[in-house]
């Protein structure tokens, strides 16, 4: 019967102790090894984004025609919102309501993305150096696509929306109903901790309700796309179809104030 | 000079593939889950290069420090399971045999279970339940994706030309 001697269990107890000390050390190296890990991350995604245009070739161009059509839709839209956008501050500087402050933004490229299925981030070009802090919002035209929680001095860690670690207090739209929205490390996101008589139905849209602090108010998160009950039956919950599509995502701006 | 020729081969071939894990391999998804390339390098350089257990063991290191770095989670988990792993086929190598592709395939397949199961009682702990639902999926399809890329490394890739040189 092998039986270890009192030394080796000394030993194998200071060994795996060091070991482990080691390895809590090395995470100091983590933020250096981002910055540096940049220039050939940044050059592969770009040949990727090369071969991508080359190999989607038809693709892209269908995608062109529609959005382009959609351009002059939007822009037509666009020059009326900035009339009524002008009245409505003549208007208001005559009631004499406080402006409400725009976000700074800083846009940033996707580099990289998690290696393996457990987290859902990617890799940013931009960090610290350009005022980006851990705990900033990440976003896009679309609405929001997550949180940075790692900065280094060129380079960012951002948690996405689908990821199990993130969740937003969130509401819906139409209803002002409450709710926290959390990810699924899959396509979709979960709104938990709804009533059991809450008024809410596909295709309802859900946005940020302003309630966690680092989220500010009315960001678009997602539309509903399935209400179910719970297991207890006290409650319930909705599927929601992020508005960003995450698995595809190249371009954020993080919001710096 | 041989081993110093090979050892570059692999050290190339893992900085290759770790670039491609974080960059291309969002294209290869199946189900939402790609092939774990870190535990995949470090699986086969401790298969490969098991008469140089330092060697070994310092990729495995190296694996698990990118890894961690590159994704989001908390901790220095892989920079510790990665070196653990890679020395516990170090030490299965000299009780059985695992010259067979057969029982490495087995072997990739069971690793990927058993970490996939740790990485997710890790994240537990910090009070980030993930669903069983999303576990299984990543479990299931990971094991079987990250067996068959281990497959095709061996069918199509000459490991002889990666391997130590017996002593």
């Amino acid at each position: 019967m092998f039986k270890p001697s009192k030394k080796s269990l000394i030993y194998a107890a200071a060994g795996s102790i060091s070991f482990l000390l080691i390895c809590s050390f090395l995470a100091i190296f983590r933020s250096p090894t981002l910055s540096i890990l940049k220039y050939p991350l940044t050059f592969v995604t770009c040949i990727r984004r090369e071969m991508g245009a080359a190999i989607f070739y038809h693709r892209n161009f269908t995608e062109y025609e529609r959005l382009k059509k959609e351009t002059d839709t939007l822009n037509s839209k666009l020059n009326l919102a900035r009339e009524l956008y002008l009245e409505n501050r003549r208007l208001k500087t005559l009631l004499a309501f406080k402006q409400k402050s725009s976000y700074k933004v800083r846009a940033a490229r996707v580099i990289g993305r998690s290696p393996d299925s457990w987290a859902s981030t990617v890799i940013i070009d931009k960090g610290s150096g350009n005022g980006i802090k851990r705990g900033c919002i990440a976003v896009t035209p679309l609405g929001l696509a997550g949180r940075v929680v790692e900065t280094a001095e060129t380079t960012s860690k951002v948690m996405l929306m689908n990821d199990v670690n993130i969740s937003v207090s969130a509401m819906v739209q139409r209803t002002r109903q409450e709710g926290l929205v959390s990810g699924t490390l899959g396509n979709t996101l979960i709104m938990r901790y709804l009533p059991q008589e809450s008024d809410i139905r596909v295709s309802d849209v859900v946005i940020t309700s302003g309630l966690t602090e680092m989220y500010p108010k009315g960001l678009l998160i997602g539309t509903v796309e399935e209400v179910r009950d719970e297991f207890s039956g006290l409650s319930r919950y909705a599927i929601i179809k992020p508005a960003v599509n995450l698995a595809d995502i190249e371009e954020v701006l993080v919001i710096i104030s | 000079m041989e081993n110093h020729d090979t050892r570059g081969k692999f050290i190339a071939i893992a900085a290759a593939s770790g670039l491609f894990a974080v960059t291309i391999a969002d294209y290869i998804r199946i189900a939402g889950v790609k092939p774990d390339f870190f535990l995949l390098c470090v699986v086969l350089v401790s298969l490969l290069y098991e008469t140089e257990w330092p060697f070994a063991i310092g990729i495995s290191l190296g694996m698990g420090f990118l890894q961690d770095t590159f994704s989001g989670s908390r901790g220095s988990l892989n920079t510790f399971l990665l070196p653990v792993w890679s020395l516990f086929i170090l030490q299965l190598s000299r009780k059985i045999t695992l010259e067979r592709v057969g029982i490495r395939i087995c072997l990739i397949a069971v690793v990927t279970l058993v970490h996939a199961l740790v990485t997710r009682a890790f994240s537990a702990s910090f009070g980030n339940c993930i669903p069983w639902g999303t576990t299984l999926r990543i479990i299931c399809t990971g094991s079987v994706y990250n067996a068959f890329v281990l497959f095709l490394f061996f069918r199509y890739i000459n490991p002889l030309s990666l391997r130590a040189s017996v002593r």
